[in-house]
């Protein structure tokens, strides 16, 4: 396979809590290849978000390697970071936190043009045009605020800001999770024309299975901070081999009458993501756990493209492996 | 924008007229009987009673209160001292100016020293000037002024004979009473904008800001700042509306000849026509500062202003 747009190793994230150490985003190895969108999924609290940012760099990695086409960019100085800002950005959940309450849709759209010093003040004009027009916004809505938006047209806004500088990588951080059925299908369809066009490459962190199976082509299972699992979507879907992502696949309701899916309940509860032992931190709910669980694991491929953290996924899984 | 300031305007003005009846009517209904009070236990009953014609106090409530209210809103005469010759209207306009003086100084020097400061120890949270911050406007803001202006005439004008100790005059002279409003103010100033700051600064559109590639300092004084600072103006406003009153207890330790002082001594003396032409004087100035205080946010705050568009907009196509 070519060398991917955007490739993590190892990278880390702690917090300093009062408590010790927490373990937001731990040893995460991910590959983000041009024109593909990798869907991250996890549950809420599963530094799903926190990798995003990390990536996007709002958070400094505590430890491992942030590849950008094969250029470390890790710890980027302030004139790296300038230009990683054109390549890189990101599309937050809730777009009316994160849109200035002072500014009219205009200036919002403005700051990254202006900041990038490309547009003379003519164009500039032309540009926010050709920008709102690219997001299905209508031109009339240029003095509008925030408040007076609703929350697909705010989205819209966000989207247009990211896209500004025309960038190659963009973080979506549960964009349509605030949003309503209907205008979640625009907003992604939104999003997957712009992929076509400008041949984007899209991380889509989401908590809801039936998004990201529908926008992504690979996707990796989150839990506590680890990967778990990484496969091609389509693959996901059918042959799940860890167990918390088949607790997960079982989770999504079926419209099967004849073929009833059996779920799988997760019991108990989350471990501390603050100073967590090592070992498999799903072990705790894991109704397979063996002593084997509780030492360090690896992310190994057991299937091409498809790569699991599990020491015992070869014996749980014998009719696929 | 001119139809938002005038609407203001003709809302403040049944405001002022209220203030004025309540208060006149609460001064009104305190007993004792001022035509006894100044002549004391020994006068006969007929003096008693030429006197209070003589005040005016015989007459009926409406009475007085019409009369009351056609001399402030016609003549702007806000009567005459029981006690003194003076007309309440001229002392105020010679105490006024001193007043005025001590309070809008020391809160100006307040808004300068206490806002950037706020600012920084937001910015640079749980650092060790955040501390200092914190610990001092804790300290500044929970002793009471009066406290400060008995340790600074102790130290600075007795001790090291700096500054005088009161009256006023020199430019000297408002240096120690300017200090202590300064001080009192100054805790709250930069405590209010520290956390207004922090509550902005934490917000997700400045985070949204940063990815859009500025430097953190550029988003703190684009994106955070002018939001931080609407409670701030609102804050500001409540000050500058009740600095003539704050200077009370000042101006007693001070021998200051301003409002304060006046008020003190009329109080004291219950020299009702003085204590009723300063709250309502005080009440108007309330008013109109709060007035401006409104102007001032609409212009800050784009979203006041749209709404109140959008408001007469609306009105004017039910009409048409």
């Amino acid at each position: 396979m070519s060398t991917p747009l955007v490739e993590l190793k190892g990278l880390k994230k702690y917090f300093d809590t009062h408590k010790g150490k927490l373990h937001a985003v731990d040893d995460i190895n991910m590959s983000f290849y041009e024109g593909k969108t990798m869907g991250v999924v996890g549950e809420s609290g599963c530094g799903k978000s926190t990798l995003a940012r990390t990536i996007i760099h709002l958070h400094e990695p505590t430890d491992g390697q942030i590849l950008f086409e094969g250029k470390d960019i890790t710890y980027p100085n302030r004139r790296e970071l300038h230009d990683l800002r054109e390549q890189m950005q990101i599309i937050f959940q809730d777009p009316y936190m994160t849109l200035n309450p002072r500014y009219t849709i205009e200036d919002t759209l403005k700051e990254p043009l202006i900041l990038s010093g490309k547009y003379e003040k003519a164009s500039l004009d032309k540009q926010i045009i050709k920008l709102m027009d690219m997001v299905g916004l209508s031109g009339r809505l240029r003095m509008a605020y925030p408040h007076e938006l609703s929350g697909g047209r705010r989205q819209r806004v966000g989207i247009g800001r990211a896209i500004a500088m025309n960038p190659k990588f963009i973080a979506c951080d549960e964009p349509v999770a605030s949003l309503d059925v209907s205008i979640q299908a625009q907003i992604i369809n939104l999003l997957q024309d712009l992929q076509k066009d400008f041949g984007l490459t899209y991380m889509f962190v989401t908590h809801d299975l039936s998004v990201v199976r529908h926008i992504s082509h690979d996707i990796s299972v989150m839990y506590l901070g680890q990967l778990v699992e990484t496969s091609p979507s389509k693959e996901l879907f059918l042959k799940p081999l860890h167990p918390y992502t088949k607790a997960l696949i079982s989770a999504i309701p079926s419209t099967d009458i004849d073929h009833p899916k059996e779920r799988i309940q997760l019991k108990g509860e989350l471990m501390s993501p603050i100073e967590p032992k090592p070992g498999c931190r799903f072990a705790p709910r894991c109704v397979y756990a063996t002593e084997a669980c509780h030492m360090p694991q690896k992310l190994e491929e057991v299937l091409p493209g498809h790569f699991v953290s599990c020491c015992r996924v070869r014996e749980l899984n014998t009719d696929i492996l | 924008m001119a139809r938002y300031i005038l609407r203001r305007i003709l809302i403040t003005i049944p405001t002022i007229l209220c203030v004025t009846i309540l208060v006149f009517s609460l001064l009104y209904i305190t007993p004792g009987d001022p035509a006894e009070m100044i002549l004391g236990s020994s006068a006969t009953e007929e003096e008693l009673a030429s006197y209070r014609e003589f005040l005016g106090v015989d007459r009926p409530y409406l009475v007085q209160l019409g009369d009351y209210l056609y001399r402030l809103f016609i003549k702007f005469d806000l009567g005459d001292s029981w006690l003194y010759a003076s007309r309440i209207t001229d002392e105020i306009k010679n105490r006024l100016p001193i007043t005025f003086a001590i309070s809008m100084y020391s809160i100006l020097i307040a808004v300068a020293t206490g806002i950037p400061m706020g600012v920084y120890a937001a910015v640079k949270q749980n650092g060790a000037f955040d501390k200092f911050v914190l610990v001092t406007t804790s300290v500044l803001h929970a002793v009471p002024n009066y406290v400060f202006a008995m340790i600074f005439i102790m130290v600075f004008s007795l001790q090291l004979n700096w500054f005088p100790a009161y009256g006023i005059g020199s430019l000297k002279h408002y240096v120690l009473p300017c200090m202590c409003i300064f001080i009192s103010n100054f805790g709250s100033m930069a405590r209010s904008m520290r956390t207004s700051m922090l509550e902005v600064i934490r917000s997700d559109y400045v985070m949204a800001a940063r990815a859009q590639g500025f430097s953190r300092n550029v988003v703190y004084f684009l994106h955070a700042l002018p939001n931080a600072m609407i409670p701030i103006v609102t804050q500001l406003g409540g000050r500058f509306a009740g600095a003539l009153g704050g200077t009370l207890i000042l101006e007693t330790i001070f021998s200051i000849p301003g409002m304060g002082l006046y008020v003190q001594g009329a109080i004291s003396k219950r020299d009702v026509p003085v204590i009723l032409g300063n709250v309502v004087f005080m009440s108007i100035w309330f008013c109109l500062i709060m007035l401006l205080v409104d102007i001032l946010y609409a212009a800050l705050d784009p979203r006041i202003k749209a709404q109140y568009i959008a408001q007469s907009a609306g009105k004017r196509r039910k009409r048409s």
